[in-house]
């Protein structure tokens, strides 16, 4: 199912994409299952269609929103985006969706919201890992960005991928896409946006406090506890050339973020 | 094994066959290492006469730890030294990897009959630090756990039953030595 078949593309690069079949087949959805082919295998009878999403807090336009009444307005943009997993693995990504600032600015965010936060859909009929006897992670999947990370151009709220729609297993219908932190930042199967003046929890920080913070920005300097994250694979890798390079601050967006984040100490805000 | 074809590039196995096989080979390893466990205590309660098999099972564990290794070094690391002597030192569950692997080796290279004759009476206690490898392999992999328990879980748990009742075992005659 195309989404539509003429769309501007406003942020590329020069590096080589990741081959759909690889970055449909192969990701972490937890809810799914956590093996790295669980996302494909258990979601094809999950239900994107209907979709609403709840808004709330310190805004002027709360309410449930029905997803065609968010995606009306909004103005598609492909952008290929280099994807970095915390586990040391990346991809590049041709991604279809819209800045993030455009929709939260029709909910008119008060000065009181400091922060955003989501919330992935709680649904143990459709995700066997929310009914599994020892749930891998707490659910519902909790996400949160400071508002100037949210507001940042690059930030992206995805509804495609590879010029067609969300597939299930990659967070249909609606995810966001936030290309210079680590993947998990990156919320899947959004329900809930709730504006808030205070930090909000996030599932992974909840999870493993120590090893994985609030900001997840990619950093090559700062290790995971258990492993290092100098470098990264860059899937698909093979044996002749298992694809290893260096991993860039900011996930090679330093240019446009890095003023985001001047004068704090990346390593204790990790 | 599946060979796939995109932009002329094969891909083998998976998309990132590196942790797969990393994945894969240690925990064969792993099991093996306990299946080589087995054969003492299984081998006096069910009176069988497995022990002989015993030497292979155990080499084959050896076997798969050292592809673990070359398949972290090669495929995970990019086939850099200099990584690799890093995270020898600084990752705590990669150093209890390593000595494990150390002891293994040294089993291993003890384990022909030429060794049995030499080292005598002591052969024996050298092949009993198995269980110390078997447990420092059972944190090497419990440390690396994210999310999900499982095998690693039933691993170590395993480990620690097998050693209880060798344990068990000494105190027994211990006691009966003492009587």
């Amino acid at each position: 199912q195309k989404v539509k078949q003429d769309w501007p593309q406003t942020v590329s690069t020069d590096e080589r994409l990741t081959p759909e079949y690889d970055a449909t087949h192969y990701n972490n959805y937890y809810e799914f299952g956590v093996g790295k082919d669980d996302p494909v295998r258990n979601s094809q009878d999950f239900r994107p269609d209907p979709w609403s999403v709840t808004v709330s807090g310190a805004c002027n336009n709360p309410g449930t929103y029905a997803l065609e009444d968010l995606l009306q307005t909004q103005n598609l943009e492909e952008r290929i985006y280099r994807l970095r997993c915390v586990e040391a693995w990346s991809m590049v990504i041709p991604w279809l969706g819209f800045s993030l600032a455009d929709m939260l600015q029709r909910f008119e965010p008060t000065s009181d919201a400091k922060y955003v936060a989501f919330e992935t859909l709680m649904d143990p009929d459709q995700y066997p890992n929310q009914r599994s006897f020892r749930p891998a992670i707490p659910y519902p999947y909790l996400e949160g960005l400071r508002m100037d990370e949210a507001m940042h151009p690059l930030t992206l709220m995805a509804v495609g991928m590879y010029g067609e729609v969300l597939p299930n297993q990659n967070g249909a219908p609606l995810r966001l896409v936030v290309p210079w932190k680590y993947g998990f930042k990156s919320i899947k199967a959004i329900v809930r946006i709730h504006f808030t003046a205070d930090e909000p929890p996030t599932t992974w920080n909840i999870a493993a406090p120590r090893e994985y913070g609030f900001y997840a920005n990619v950093n090559p300097n700062v290790n995971h506890p258990r492993w290092s994250q100098a470098t990264e694979r860059r899937l698909p890798s093979s044996f002749l050339s298992p694809n290893v390079i260096d991993t860039q601050m900011f996930n090679g967006y330093a240019e446009e973020v890095a003023q985001l984040y001047t004068g704090m100490d990346l390593r204790r805000y990790y | 094994m599946v060979w796939r074809t995109i932009n002329g590039e094969r891909t083998l196995l998976s998309t990132d066959p590196g942790q797969m096989l990393a994945d894969q080979t240690g925990y064969w390893a792993f099991n093996l290492l306990i299946i080589s466990l087995l054969f003492t205590p299984l081998s006096k309660w069910f009176r069988l006469r497995w022990v002989g098999y015993r030497r292979a099972v155990g080499l084959w564990a050896f076997a798969y730890a050292v592809i673990h290794v070359l398949v972290f070094y090669w495929l995970i690391l990019g086939a850099n030294l200099s990584s690799f002597g890093r995270e020898l030192v600084q990752r705590p569950y990669i150093v209890l990897g390593a000595s494990a692997l150390f002891l293994l080796l040294l089993l291993a290279v003890t384990s022909n009959q030429f060794s049995m004759r030499r080292l005598k009476k002591r052969w024996k206690d050298l092949h009993q630090w198995v269980y110390l490898a078997a447990m420092l392999v059972a944190i090497h992999a419990l440390w690396q756990i994210k999310g999900d328990w499982g095998w690693p879980m039933v691993q170590a748990i395993t480990v620690m039953l097998l050693l209880g009742v060798r344990l068990w075992w000494v105190l027994q005659r211990r006691l009966s030595a003492a009587k």
